[in-house]
């Protein structure tokens, strides 16, 4: 098990694609490569994983390249996108806000960058709204 | 029946010839992979011999909305139904390309299936929105109902007034657990089915027949 994640703790198994994902348990993106020698280090010294950290050559942790903000500043549906893009083929969706209207305000990758799609919010109102305007 | 329900469907009949009110728009709602278009092909099939789309254990497999229009469903006593039905895309909060790739899609296939779906839930809402007059909500019975995209589309739902069904799919399944989402939501009628063996659909159809009747 030659990988332990930095943050929590957990090991991994050689060649485990969750060294390239980051950590199912905690979300952390640093992993530290560690000896079989030294594999219970940190426990049996009392060692903090962080001391380790700084002990062991560059080579030996392992850090994904964080590319957007993973965690945005509000929950989504408090926050005024519509669909949050945050990078290629990955997007969260604000389904409350779409439920109201089809006007879109797209989220771009880091918080507080927008783009305004105008055209949606020119269309025409739906037939349901328009049946309420006739009634009245 | 009640002398009450066959005075309301008489009465519906009636003024749904008087005032010629056009057939009711039943969309298929739900998370994805809940089933929503094998019950699709299913009703569509049952009732005009047809299909509606293709079936896939990937999701997302159903990336815009499909109709088909002037269904007829009926029972043994001469109740019928007339409804366009439209299978939707699966609704959910995220979408990552990472979801395909699992599946063996090579990457640039998988980002561009997730840029589809995104679009699909976007066109869902804006079906639900504008052009839907009842709705079957689709789960997977397998699965946890009290998920946070469950409550939130029935209360969309329920906030637009409009009369919806929930399915419990996949009874065939062992670890189906039908009365979970019974107890998840006590306020609307839940009818257990096996979309894919097409257990209980007779009842669904029932269902339809007096809800959106």
């Amino acid at each position: 098990m030659p990988h332990k994640c930095t943050t929590c703790g957990r090991e991994f198994e050689d060649g485990s694609q969750d060294v390239l994902r980051g950590c199912p348990s905690c979300g952390g993106k640093r992993f530290l490569y560690v000896r079989a020698e030294e594999r219970h280090r940190d426990v049996l010294e009392e060692t903090p994983l962080e001391t380790l950290v700084e002990e062991a050559p560059d080579e030996d942790v392992h850090e994904i390249p964080v590319e957007v903000d993973e965690v945005p500043e509000h929950p989504l549906h408090e926050s005024i996108e519509t669909i949050r893009i945050r990078g290629p083929g990955s997007y969260e969706i604000n389904i409350e806000r779409l439920a109201q209207s089809d006007e879109m305000v797209i989220g771009l990758g880091k918080a507080g960058q927008y783009g305004v799609d105008i055209l949606s919010m020119g269309k025409k109102r739906g037939r349901r709204r328009r049946r309420t305007r006739r009634d009245l | 029946m009640d002398i009450l329900t066959k005075a309301r469907k008489r009465l519906s009949r009636f003024l749904r010839v008087f005032f010629k009110k056009k057939r009711s728009r039943i969309g298929i709602y739900g998370p994805p992979n809940a089933g929503k278009t094998t019950l699709a092909n299913r009703i569509v099939r049952d009732w005009t011999g047809d299909a509606l789309g293709p079936v896939s254990e990937i999701p997302h497999e159903t990336r815009r909305a499909r109709r088909r229009e002037g269904v007829t469903i009926s029972n043994g006593n001469g109740d019928s139904i007339v409804i366009d039905i439209v299978d939707t895309p699966g609704v959910t909060t995220k979408i990552d390309y990472h979801e395909f790739t699992e599946y063996g899609i090579e990457k640039e296939e998988a980002v561009k299936r997730a840029r589809e779906a995104t679009e699909g839930v976007a066109e869902a809402m804006h079906w639900l929105r504008e052009d839907i007059d009842g709705v079957i909500y689709m789960l997977d019975a397998t699965l946890d109902p009290f998920q946070q995209v469950n409550i939130m589309m029935v209360g969309i739902i329920e906030s637009r007034d409009l009369p919806v069904i929930i399915v419990a799919n996949k009874i065939d399944l062992p670890d189906a657990s039908p009365g979970r989402i019974k107890s998840a939501f006590p306020q609307h009628p839940v009818i257990p089915i096996s979309g894919l063996e097409g257990t209980n659909v007779d009842d669904l159809y029932e269902k339809m027949i007096e809800f959106f009747g």
